[in-house]
């Protein structure tokens, strides 16, 4: 008798999230099968590569990857279009930082209307987190929901226990929605349970199941994106069929590994090299555990972590 | 767990009446509730369906599937129903019921087999109800038999213990628990090739019993079963203190993720 290889049964299937609208179009998700598994069931699509691009010049970034974005860092609009056009970007991820009154006084009709300018420049789909208190978020998100209505942007971030404001806004003004979870897959259910009940389509939501890079924990993203996939699309439970964004960057490109030197550290090797490894290692540990849109930022990283995709859904 | 809506049956008198009349409306509704409310499969019993039995099966089977996408699980004696019923019904129907008589699984298991069917192979025989464990494992084994023969892939074979009214005959409603544990060991027992499902007619066990009791005996008895592995229930998935006993057994069993708004979605 021949050996035949075992394959699972899917019974769910991820849903389709639609991001950007007419030319920007593309969908996140739509899998029927474990992540890269597409010997056992569909995957229609590739994981969905943003490169992050901030409202201000980062002042925290090591040099090394500054260096790449130092003549449009002060312009979102350029930064976002070199991204594109220069790295192969699938996405933007725009950070609002100023918003947040620690850092700057930018109002929420200020950043709603830069995010339109980015928007209407770059031709691909548009993700924005807006990094300020859950109040502050709420308020400024709906002011970026209006202006952009109807161009399905995905807007970041509600949680349990504050979701209704920009929830409402993202109903109203047709847009899409991070539910973020602190690393708790019953939390990540409860809140598209709640989500939905208040009128927002299920195909409007991404989860974000919270991330850490390598090194800082990731295996407990691993574990809770495992854990939410396989409720999906083994048991068929609706609620957990969103796709999962990880906003990983931010968690990568603060450690240690990946700004220390190599005279402090000469047994880490090549500075740049590792940061790079870094990222890709990470942010692939994301995607083989369930990830469908991931944040990055070193090019060379967004080069190899596509060639890999490229490579496992061949 | 396979839910079965038990609602359209020609023993209510509703759903007589739409039957006798030709008059789609209620039957329609009744396969749409239940189906919103849980139900994977929707029975149709039209009874011994003695006079047009064909033409009868055929078309309840149009009207409901022509408005509601479900499948359904085809109950009548009448075995040539049953298969007009089966001509027209689209996806894999549910033979419900085949007894433990020769003649009968010499119709029933070629004809499921031909249509892609399942089929219900309950623990009756002309015999009537088994009085014990033994019987019923006895009759069960001689479906078994018959389904293997047929060829009839065993993940299709639903049997059935026969549950019965806790109200007239309490000793059996435990020798149908007993009946269940060892259907499930007859994989290992008759060294099958796959495990035969398992499967209950739950409003059985209130029958006769006041109103006020039905629905709590139906789901105490549910989740007996239930943990003793069954796979499959006919039930009336609008009662949902039912509903939710199901959904908390699947949360309790870790078989689904909980969430505090498990009940709601």
């Amino acid at each position: 008798m021949n050996f035949q290889i075992p394959k699972e049964l899917y019974t769910g299937k991820i849903n389709s999230l639609k991001l950007g609208n007419e030319k920007s179009e593309i969908i996140a998700g739509g899998e029927s099968a474990l992540p890269f598994y597409n010997f056992e069931g569909e995957i229609p699509g590739k994981p969905v590569i943003a490169i992050d691009v901030f409202d201000a010049k980062p002042q925290n970034w090591p040099d090394y990857l500054l260096d790449y974005f130092n003549d449009v860092a002060e312009d979102p609009v350029l930064w976002a279009k070199k991204c594109i056009e220069k790295f192969n970007a699938d996405a933007i991820c725009f950070h609002l930082t100023k918003i947040n009154p620690d850092a700057g006084t930018m109002t929420a009709d200020e950043a709603a209307d830069i995010v339109k300018n980015v928007r209407e420049a770059i031709g691909k789909p548009l993700i924005v987190y807006a990094e300020a208190p859950l109040e502050i978020v709420a308020e400024v998100m709906k002011k970026v929901s209006e202006k952009n209505a109807g161009s399905n942007i995905l807007l970041g971030w509600v949680e349990e226990n504050n979701y209704k404001t920009l929830a409402a806004s993202a109903i109203g003004y047709k847009n899409n929605l991070i539910a973020l979870s602190p690393l708790d897959v019953n939390i990540a259910k409860q809140l598209n349970i709640l989500l939905t009940q208040l009128g927002l389509p299920a195909n409007k939501i991404a989860m974000d199941p919270s991330s850490s890079g390598l090194g800082y924990g990731i295996e407990y993203c691993f574990s809770a994106m495992e854990r939410l996939k396989i409720a999906a699309l083994l048991q068929d439970d609706k609620m957990t069929q969103m796709p999962i964004i990880n906003n990983i960057a931010e968690e990568v490109w603060k450690v240690k590994e990946v700004r220390e030197s190599e005279e402090v550290y000469p047994d880490w090797g090549n500075l740049e090299e590792r940061g790079i490894n870094w990222e890709t290692i990470s942010v692939m540990c994301l995607l083989i555990s369930g990830s469908n849109i991931v944040t990055m930022r070193h090019p060379k990283a967004v080069k190899l972590v596509k060639e890999i995709i490229s490579d496992l859904l061949q | 767990m396979l839910i079965i809506g038990e609602n359209i049956s020609v023993t209510s008198k509703i759903v007589g009446d739409s039957i006798r009349n030709r008059d789609a409306g209620p039957i329609i509704k009744m396969a749409k509730v239940q189906k919103e409310a849980g139900a994977h499969y929707i029975d149709v019993n039209i009874g011994p369906a003695t006079k047009n039995g064909e033409e009868l099966m055929q078309w309840v089977v149009k009207t409901i599937q022509g408005e509601v996408e479900t499948p359904l699980a085809l109950d009548t004696k009448n075995t040539s129903a049953m298969e007009a019923g089966l001509e027209v019904h689209k996806g894999a129907a549910m033979i419900n019921s085949v007894t433990g008589d020769q003649d009968k699984l010499d119709i029933l298991m070629p004809m499921a087999k031909k249509y892609g069917a399942k089929i219900v192979g309950i623990a009756l025989s002309e015999k009537g109800v088994p009085p014990d464990v033994d019987s019923r494992i006895e009759i069960i084994m001689n479906i078994v038999n018959s389904a293997m023969e047929q060829g009839l892939p065993l993940s299709d074979l639903y049997l059935d213990p026969i549950v019965l009214p806790v109200a007239v005959l309490q000793p059996q409603v435990l020798n149908c628990i007993e009946g269940l544990k060892a259907f499930k060991q007859l994989k290992e027992l008759m060294g099958l090739p796959e495990e035969p499902k398992t499967i209950v007619g739950l409003s059985n066990v209130s029958q006769s019993s006041p109103a006020e009791l039905k629905s709590l005996l139906n789901r105490t008895y549910l989740l007996i079963l239930l943990s003793h592995g069954l796979d499959s229930a006919i039930l009336d998935p609008l009662d949902s203190d039912l509903m939710h006993a199901v959904k908390t057994f699947d949360i309790l069993t870790n078989r689904i993720l909980y969430a505090h708004s498990y009940l709601d979605k």
